[in-house]
Order: structure tokens, then C-alpha cells, then sequence
């Protein structure tokens, strides 16, 4: 390792995400590591920098020193922890590249898990919920996280004039892509009149425009590596415009196209130059909003595009390869994560179904309520 | 089975105690130093970073921004009321506030005028809109 040699992500892995009751976020945060550590090649021992983003399940104010304390790391130079939401996996990327370019430290383990699906107690379940939600201008009016997302998908639908029935053709391309896994949590494929007769939960979202919560990590391993042998962060981007959906500007350009748009200009790359996109997607209708906002998709015509497969894995800009969220599961903290290790895999050529082809790979995560956002341009793998 | 109100906390005391004794009229935050509005209340001016304001009461038409009919409710006390309704009404220029509707809104009900009343029941001050337009012409 050179001072002159990229940084990038070095190593990237996912424990199993769906049911693994037992198996606290402690553990998984160090089943996560080791998988991306033993994946980068490296001695353990030469981490000298750490990023979590805190727990659900079992948090601490502490939380990156006291993951280092379990892993035995103890040569820490750099720790911290990102609390941005679901931006917090792309948002902690970037951070971990400046803090290598500043020289704070040389190798920065990121790492997330949380077992939100088995180890969720009821009171901490609305503990976690509320915090999408004001205390003083949101709770009291009985407002869940599903339907302040709901809101947003609602104004996206009324702008363009999209019937809510075509937020499906999310989901379907969702099952459809998972359907090429072995192990995704929901990968049986679904058609639109399922998702579309599914339980209601918020008009317009259903059961099934729904992520469901899962259990699971991710970890990175960001350092210098051999061209070639990293895969490189070529653009980042990042934008906040407020935290609760009442605080929301509505201002006719988004928080996403500015996160986005500066991780396009700083790689010098366009949407067309894409071989795949990794999108957030903790419900159906995100997705076509985020595309949409990136400049990827033409404004209102995302949720055809997925209709006509133009997301699907041999379509042309193949979208969430590892099923995303909808229905690879959405393990809460490590959710972002679960998509930079897909689109890290995609852009070395070891995913599972790979489809970049060398081409750079658009990653895109989100916290708030569509407020927080983290974009990275990945490439330079192979 | 009694609502939750909101709860009186410092950074929003002046909105609801401006409510809690005077007529229920509704309050918007206007900076000195710019003169725009807005709300919910925020230390320091988006627009101009000015720090000073005043509180002046809302006149003029609400309007639905968004909305949703929550199906499936958070706890106990809402599933009681569920299906409800939410949602966003801008209230002046700059201003919006978060409200259970009084009806259930549909997709054709967007941009369309509301009347927002601060209602005080046992669990605190609440905002509720309503059709008031609709009702008074059908009467």
C-alpha cells in the first residue's frame, strides 16, 4: 500500500438476511466484519478506523468504540459513528475515504447489524418508529412511518398523473430479480394484482410496496489498494433538507437530485454511462422517485419503465441485483449497506448475477423521510 | 377512547400557548428581518437567517398538500379510530402543519381549501381540518 494508490472498498460482504433468531446485532456486526475483512485480504489487526451507525436492538452511545471493543480492535485512530438514517451506509463510504485522504487513519472497517426482525422488543419497535416521526407536530396525529412515506408517493402520483396501481410494477421487478438468488428472503416471483390486492396499510401503500423487516449485517473494508484491485469511489454526493416529513421545504428541486447530481458530476459520469443502480428501497414507490430525481429515469415515466423491464436484470439499466430491500429484507441499520456490498460486488464482477460489465455503478441511500440522502458512484473494479 | 394531544415542550411553546389561551386561531412564525412566514417553528430563519420573530395569526385559505388514510394504525388507541386520515396543509405561504382530517380525503381532494381548527379535548391542543367549504355550500 502507497499513499499514491486508489482508495476505495477493498472488501465487502452480507451475513444471511431474514430470520436468524439468536443471533444478537453484536454478533452480527462481527459476522459482518470478519466475512469483509477474510473478503479484502487483510490482517485484522491493521484496522485502524471504524464506522457503525448505531442499533435498534441494542444501541450505545458509544456505539463504533464498543463494536471495536467486541472485534478486539484496538488500534483504533478513527471512530465514529454515522446517524443519518438509511443515508448512513453511502454517507459513511465517503467519510471513510476523506478520513483515509486526510491521513487520519489508513483502514476503515464499516459495519452494520441488527437483529430488528427477532431481537425487536415491542417497546423498542415504537421506540424506533417514532423516531421517523416529530413528537411534537407528527405523533399525536397517529401518523406511522409507512404512511409518511405514503404522503410523499402520494404528491409523486398526483404531479405526474400516475395511477397508485402502477407502484406494483416495483415490487414485481423486485421478486422477479430476487427470483435469481438462492437465498432471498422473499424470492418467489408476485404479479401486479397480488401487490396491488394486498393488505392496505397508508393509501396508496400496500403490504407488499412494503420492505419487511429482516435480521441481518453488511460490513466494508475502505483503504489504498492496487488499481484494478479497489473498487474506487468515483463520485459522492450528499444532501439534508430536513429530518420530519412537517419540515419537508417541498421545494421544486429535491434533496435527492442534489446528492445524486453532485456524485454524477464529480465522477464525470452521466446515467447513461451506468452498468447498474442500487436504489434504496424501503418502500415501492422510493425507487421510481430516487430514479426519477437522479436524472436516470424521464420525470413520471419510471413506474413504466419497470413495467416495460427496463430495470430487470437484461433490461437496460438492471436495478437492485441483490433484490434490494423489498425482498432481500430490510434488516433496519445495515440496510443501506446490504447495497453498497451489491454494488461493490457488481462493479468487481463477483456478484451474483453480474450485469455491470466494467461500467460504473450508481448507489443511492436514503434516511429521513426522503430528506437524507447519500449517493456514490462506484467503478474502476476490474 | 381519548387521543393523544401534543405535548407542550419548549421548542414549540409559544405555538401552542398562543393557541391554548386565545381563540384557537392558528399562528405562523414571521422573521423580522425578512418578513416571510413560516412553520413549524424554526430558531433561525430558512430564508434570511435572521433570528428574531413574531407570531401572527394565519388568515387567509389552507390547502391539502398530501395526504394518506392510515389502514393499519400504530397502537391500540389509533387502531380504535382507524381507518383515519392525515395530512399536510399549507396554511400560509411557507407554513404547513401536520392534521388528522375530519374525513377520509381521497386522491381528488389534493390542493383543495380546508378549514384547520386547533381542537382541545383532554389529551392537549390537536389540529383537525375539515371540508369547510363543501359543508357550507351544501348547507
Amino acid at each position: 500500500m502507497t499513499a499514491t494508490q486508489p482508495i476505495g472498498i477493498l472488501g465487502a460482504a452480507r451475513t444471511p438476511v431474514g430470520k436468524t433468531p439468536g443471533i444478537d446485532s453484536l454478533t452480527l456486526h462481527a459476522q459482518a466484519a470478519h466475512a469483509a475483512i477474510t473478503d479484502a485480504g487483510i490482517d485484522p489487526l491493521a484496522i485502524d478506523g471504524i464506522i457503525t451507525f448505531g442499533s435498534f436492538t441494542r444501541d450505545y452511545v458509544m456505539h463504533s468504540a464498543v463494536v471495536a471493543e467486541f472485534l478486539g480492535l484496538r488500534r483504533i485512530r478513527y471512530a465514529d459513528v454515522v446517524r443519518i438514517g438509511g443515508a448512513s451506509a453511502a454517507g459513511a463510504v465517503s467519510r471513510a475515504v476523506a478520513a483515509i485522504s486526510a491521513g487520519r487513519c489508513d483502514t476503515v472497517l464499516i459495519v452494520s447489524g441488527d437483529d430488528q426482525l427477532s431481537g425487536l422488543t415491542r417497546d423498542l419497535a415504537v421506540k424506533g418508529m417514532a423516531e421517523n416521526r416529530h413528537y411534537q407536530y407528527e405523533a399525536p396525529y397517529g401518523v406511522t412511518t409507512p404512511a409518511a412515506f405514503a404522503m410523499m408517493a402520494r404528491l409523486y402520483l398526483q404531479r405526474h398523473h400516475l395511477s397508485e396501481e402502477l407502484l406494483a410494477h416495483v415490487t414485481v421487478q423486485s421478486r422477479r430479480t430476487a427470483s435469481k438468488l438462492p437465498d432471498a428472503m422473499y424470492g418467489k416471483p408476485c404479479t401486479v394484482g397480488e401487490v396491488n390486492s394486498s393488505k392496505p396499510i397508508a393509501d396508496p401503500l400496500r403490504m407488499l410496496h412494503c420492505a419487511p423487516i429482516a435480521d441481518g449485517g453488511g460490513a466494508l473494508v475502505a483503504g489504498r489498494g492496487a488499481p484494478g484491485e479497489v473498487v474506487e469511489v468515483l463520485g459522492s454526493g450528499e444532501a439534508h433538507s430536513n429530518a420530519h416529513l412537517v419540515f419537508n421545504p417541498f421545494d421544486a428541486s429535491s434533496a435527492a437530485a442534489a446528492s445524486a447530481g453532485h456524485a454524477f458530476q464529480q465522477a464525470g459520469v452521466r446515467p447513461a454511462d451506468l452498468g447498474a443502480a442500487q436504489v434504496y428501497d424501503c418502500f415501492a414507490s422510493v425507487v421510481a422517485q430516487v430514479l426519477e430525481e437522479a436524472g436516470i429515469a424521464p420525470a413520471g415515466r419510471a413506474l413504466y419503465q419497470f413495467a416495460d423491464g427496463e430495470y430487470d436484470v437484461d433490461g437496460g439499466l438492471p436495478v437492485n441485483l441483490n433484490g434490494g430491500l423489498l425482498s432481500g429484507g430490510h434488516p433496519g441499520m445495515p440496510g443501506g449497506l446490504l447495497h453498497v456490498v451489491e454494488a461493490a460486488e457488481q462493479v468487481r464482477g463477483s456478484a451474483r448475477v453480474p450485469v455491470a460489465g466494467g461500467k460504473p455503478v450508481f448507489v443511492h441511500c436514503l434516511g429521513g423521510i426522503m430528506s437524507n440522502h447519500a449517493t456514490l458512484i462506484l467503478g474502476g473494479g476490474s | 377512547m381519548t387521543l393523544p394531544g401534543a405535548p407542550r415542550s419548549t421548542e414549540a411553546a409559544e405555538f401552542w400557548n398562543a393557541l391554548g389561551g386565545g381563540d384557537g386561531t392558528l399562528l405562523r412564525q414571521e422573521c423580522v428581518q425578512c418578513g416571510r412566514s413560516r412553520l413549524p417553528r424554526t430558531a433561525m430563519c430558512p430564508y434570511c437567517g435572521g433570528w428574531e420573530s413574531h407570531w401572527r395569526p394565519v388568515t387567509g385559505p389552507a390547502r391539502l398538500v398530501t395526504f394518506t388514510v392510515i389502514r393499519r394504525a400504530p397502537s391500540p388507541e389509533w387502531a380504535a379510530h382507524a381507518p383515519y386520515g392525515v395530512a399536510i396543509v399549507e396554511v400560509a405561504p411557507g407554513c404547513r402543519v401536520l392534521v388528522n382530517t375530519d374525513w377520509l380525503p381521497e386522491h381528488a381532494d389534493l390542493g383543495r381549501p380546508v378549514v384547520v381548527a386547533v381542537e382541545t379535548g383532554d389529551g392537549g391542543p390537536r389540529l383537525v381540518a375539515s371540508r369547510g367549504g363543501d359543508e357550507a355550500v351544501s348547507q
